[in-house]
């Protein structure tokens, strides 16, 4: 069990104006000099929050970052293993997940989402999208290693319906990061583990491809319709499985 | 499964704002038992068309709703028993944050065929064929909130530095959309405003006052269904508004902004309280006298 004390909105404000002026404090953390700068930018040490008592082995994280950098299906398994203590409720506040990102998981973050990797964005506006930014819908948002705890999580929801394992599914999902995405803001879709779980056996049992292809984004429109005419989360999973492939657009 | 509220169906659709059963009416009743653990909930289903009566009770339908949480990505499908109009659930709160949709139908549980005389006339020259998992009814949507934001009022405000607004104007942005209610002010005005917030106290809730009564103009005026930040300042306002027990009611029912301007007043913890009593007092008194 760690304790992870909770920024508080005028904390996380800081946070957020720090990421714009000085963004090398989250890149290169040393020592307290994050929490330090963001009291000193607050103008008070009322900065923090809660408490949050969380079960965690984040010990495991050190291995993936020193084994320098891998998929984001293992690195999205190690982070929900990580952290089995993180609820669906807790995994859904912006100042937790900016509190473990900056001060729980700081050199995870920071070797993993390095500026090395960052060939286009300013160093401000990287450090808010992979540090700090969480929203919902519309327009979901998720910083790096909330998106990475959630694909798992819903990996793991996925899994009971499907005919393959969690693994196997995330890696088809971290694989297919964008068809992912597309899968997330879409309502009748995105929290619904049957249907996810037939799409993605669909895709895997035909051995295609699902990125950005005009049959991928071609099927989730055909579904939308049909969602929004049948009951889709009353079907069992061969019912499922005949509306997806049905609407399947035709190869060639 | 939330149905296209605007698609045409071969077979009639009870649900609201349409003529395909003139008389006949759904309503759904939601009862939501919140506790530190666990969410209750149980939905009952009342309908007056004889037709679907006869379908939920021979067992050609059933009612069910589905239950999502956008925010955790929770779904589930509340399914009544067979010929039961009542659904329930127990979902631990783990699972659930901010607002919570119910959406409530009557679906086909198998391909059948039907008459009634009591469907749009439109209906009635010939048998009425209805597919498996179609809808036959459908209600409004429920929202209900679990684990709200408990952010005090002055948490859903953003301070902007916008130059080209004169010296001591500040200007109020209340984008539905956002996750805050943005102050805006020259950067000149704004550092005086921040300099005296600790010494005067009159002086800052005037602007989170004002802030917040055009904020609150804005939630009275929206429609229900209007896109909303899922962590913004409309759902926090909501919240406390329904804790506080206070109703915006319609811009016809207020008289002027007065409604607006004392539930402002409550969400901020009555900054003014005082000073308006004392004026009360006094215009008291020189009535008397």
């Amino acid at each position: 069990m760690q304790s992870v004390r909770v920024v508080n909105e005028e904390g996380l404000k800081a946070l957020r104006r720090l990421a714009g002026s000085r963004p090398n404090l989250f890149i290169e953390p040393v020592g307290t000099a994050l929490s330090e700068a963001m009291i000193t930018e607050a103008g008070t040490d009322n900065v923090w929050g809660e408490v949050l008592e969380l079960h965690n082995d984040l010990d495991r994280l050190k291995h993936e970052t020193e084994s320098g950098h891998g998929t984001d299906a293992v690195h999205a398994a190690s982070m929900r293993a990580a952290l089995p203590g993180l609820t669906p409720a807790t995994a859904s506040n912006e100042s937790i997940w900016a509190s473990i990102n900056c001060f729980a998981i700081s050199s995870y973050v920071s070797t993993r989402w390095s500026t090395s990797r960052n060939k286009t964005t300013k160093p401000s506006s990287f450090v808010l999208d992979h540090w700090l930014e969480y929203s919902g819908s519309p327009g979901r948002k998720w910083n790096a290693a909330a998106r990475l705890w959630w694909m798992a999580e819903l990996a793991e929801r996925i899994a009971p319906f499907s005919s393959h394992t969690s693994e196997q599914l995330l890696e088809v999902m971290g694989s297919n990061i964008n068809f992912y995405h597309q899968t997330i803001d879409r309502t009748y879709l995105a929290a619904n583990p049957k249907l996810l779980a037939v799409l993605y056996d669909v895709f895997l049992d035909g051995n295609e491809h699902l990125n950005i292809t005009k049959a991928a984004s071609d099927l989730l429109k055909s579904l939308n319709i049909r969602a929004g005419a049948n009951a889709l989360d009353l079907m069992d999973y061969d019912e499922l499985r005949a509306v997806v492939e049905e609407a399947k657009p035709p190869k060639g | 499964m939330k149905f296209n509220a605007k698609r045409n169906y071969l077979h009639p659709v009870l649900r609201p704002h349409s003529d395909d059963y003139p008389e006949g009416a759904l309503g759904t009743s939601l009862r939501v038992a919140i506790d530190k653990k666990e969410v209750n909930l149980e939905i009952t289903f009342e309908v007056s068309e004889p037709s679907i009566q006869a379908h939920i009770s021979g067992g050609n339908a059933i009612c069910a709703a589905m239950l999502y949480c956008s925010t955790t990505l929770y779904r589930e499908m509340l399914r009544a028993g067979t010929g039961s109009t009542t659904a329930e659930t127990t979902i631990c709160t783990d699972l659930l944050q901010g607002n919570v949709e119910v959406h409530p139908s009557i679906v086909a549980l198998d391909d059948f065929a039907f008459q009634s005389s009591t469907v749009h006339e439109e209906y009635r020259s010939a048998p009425i064929a209805v597919a498996r998992w179609s809808p036959l009814a459908t209600d409004q949507t429920w929202h209900f909130s679990v684990n709200p934001s408990t952010r005090p009022a002055k948490g859903i405000f953003n301070r902007q530095i916008e130059e080209t607004l004169p010296d001591g104007e500040f200007d109020i942005n209340c984008d539905t959309t956002s996750r805050y209610v943005n102050i805006i002010a020259n950067s000149a005005t704004m550092t005086k405003l921040m300099a005296i917030s600790g010494e005067e106290r009159l002086t800052l809730p005037t602007v989170y006052t004002s802030a917040l009564v055009s904020a609150l103009a804005e939630i009275r005026n929206m429609e229900p269904e209007a896109s909303k930040h899922e962590d913004g300042w409309v759902n926090c306002i909501q919240t406390r508004l329904k804790g506080l027990g206070i109703n915006l009611g319609t811009e016809e029912q207020n008289d002027g902004s007065h409604t607006l301007f004392r539930a402002a007043q409550s969400l901020l913890g009555s900054p003014f309280g005082p000073y308006l009593d004392l004026n009360v007092d006094r215009i008291s008194s020189e009535e008397e006298g």
